[in-house]
């Protein structure tokens, strides 16, 4: 009997122990305290600011109800992305793909206090692949390799939706 | 972002995935680490443990669905702000054992039953829970005590009346034992 709950006394117990840390799920608290403000900035972009909160918490629930039989923990971000990225797109096929009613386009610049408010609407507006390849890239910093593993297609395919999405982006802001 | 957390958090408990919640409570001794799965507390963690570490063991002994979720632990703050005030001398709390078994088990049920303001030697335990000769394993059954506090390990003192040991260091046990007037 041990009894003072510490690892490691053995000669292979450090071993032992740095094997398990490596592999095992931390608590999911640590998930939300790492991520939530990515996802909630990938999500607001996605589908607007109005049903972020709700689509985030749809995201975590999904993500806590199969935490415990997630095996592979090294990438617990993409994990967490890849959800989110779902939600938005059960979200928007919930709604029959309406483009996200845009509040009035002002005539002449002005300076917006928000700084992500006009342009992320107008993303939220894109078709749901672009719109998921631009959140990607622009809110969570992704590398293109990693967009195309989120959203489960090429390389090419994740570059030319990112690509088609800046486009029309800048068509719509000039 | 604080009003998805929290809404988070309250369908996580409605849906039945809040297997445990965790919250912090002030104490005159440091924060205390609580934890509860639905069963009730299952955890207490004193101020000189790391509460990572803390919820990394519950989450590889429990569940890994640990959230910071503190309507679960409404009552038992409550309860620990009135004992620290001096205000209350048992705590009526449901208590999930699961973090404990067999002999040391028997043993951290007896010293539930230890009354506020009594003490009782360690050879006294082992008797109560069963072996009187394992007066070592109930020793140690003190030291692996979950959930301290609200388990009463403090009044569990050497025979001669020596103080032994505390997991959450010696000032702390001295100060619980003055605060309930035994010494």
């Amino acid at each position: 009997m041990g009894g003072t709950g510490e690892v490691g006394t053995s000669r292979f117990g450090g071993r032992r122990r740095l094997i398990h840390d490596l592999t095992a799920l931390p608590p999911f608290q640590r998930l939300i305290d790492e991520h939530a403000s990515e996802v909630m900035a990938v999500l607001r972009g996605a589908v607007g600011r109005g049903d972020a909160d709700d689509c985030f918490q749809e995201t975590f629930l999904a993500a806590l109800r199969a935490y415990p039989k997630l095996e592979d923990t090294r990438n617990l971000r993409g994990w967490l992305l890849t959800i989110a990225h779902r939600k938005a797109i059960d979200h928007h096929r919930a709604n029959g793909r309406k483009p996200l009613p845009v509040a009035e386009v002002a005539e002449t610049a002005t300076h917006d206090p928000e700084p992500d408010g006009e342009v992320w609407a107008l993303v939220g507006a894109l078709p749901p692949k672009q719109r998921a390849a631009v959140s990607l890239r622009y809110a969570c910093d992704l590398p293109h390799a990693e967009i195309a593993a989120a959203l489960g297609c090429s390389p090419e395919a994740a570059r030319r939706s990112l690509h088609e999405g800046m486009k029309r982006l800048r068509k719509e802001l000039t | 972002m604080t009003n998805a957390l929290q809404g988070l958090a309250a369908r996580a408990e409605a849906e039945g995935l809040l297997d445990v919640a965790y919250a912090t409570v002030d104490s005159p001794f440091g924060s205390l680490l609580v934890a509860a799965t639905p069963r009730g507390l299952v955890k207490l963690s004193l101020p000189n443990y790391d509460p990572e570490e803390a919820l990394e063991d519950l989450a590889a002994r429990v569940s890994p669905r640990v959230l910071e979720a503190p309507a679960r632990l409404e009552e038992a703050r409550r309860e620990l702000d009135l004992y620290f005030e001096g205000k209350l001398t048992e705590f009526d709390l449901p208590i999930d054992w699961q973090l404990t078994g067999g002999f040391r088990g028997r043993v951290q049920r007896a010293i539930a039953r230890i009354p506020y303001g009594k003490t009782r030697s360690y050879t006294e335990l082992a008797r109560s829970a069963g072996n009187e000769r394992a007066v070592r394993a109930a020793g140690t059954a003190c030291g692996s005590n979950p959930i301290p506090v609200v388990v009463p390990c403090h009044r569990v003192l050497r025979s001669g009346g020596a103080l032994g040991g505390y997991g959450g260091g010696l000032p702390m046990k001295e100060g619980l034992l003055k605060l309930e007037g035994i010494l």
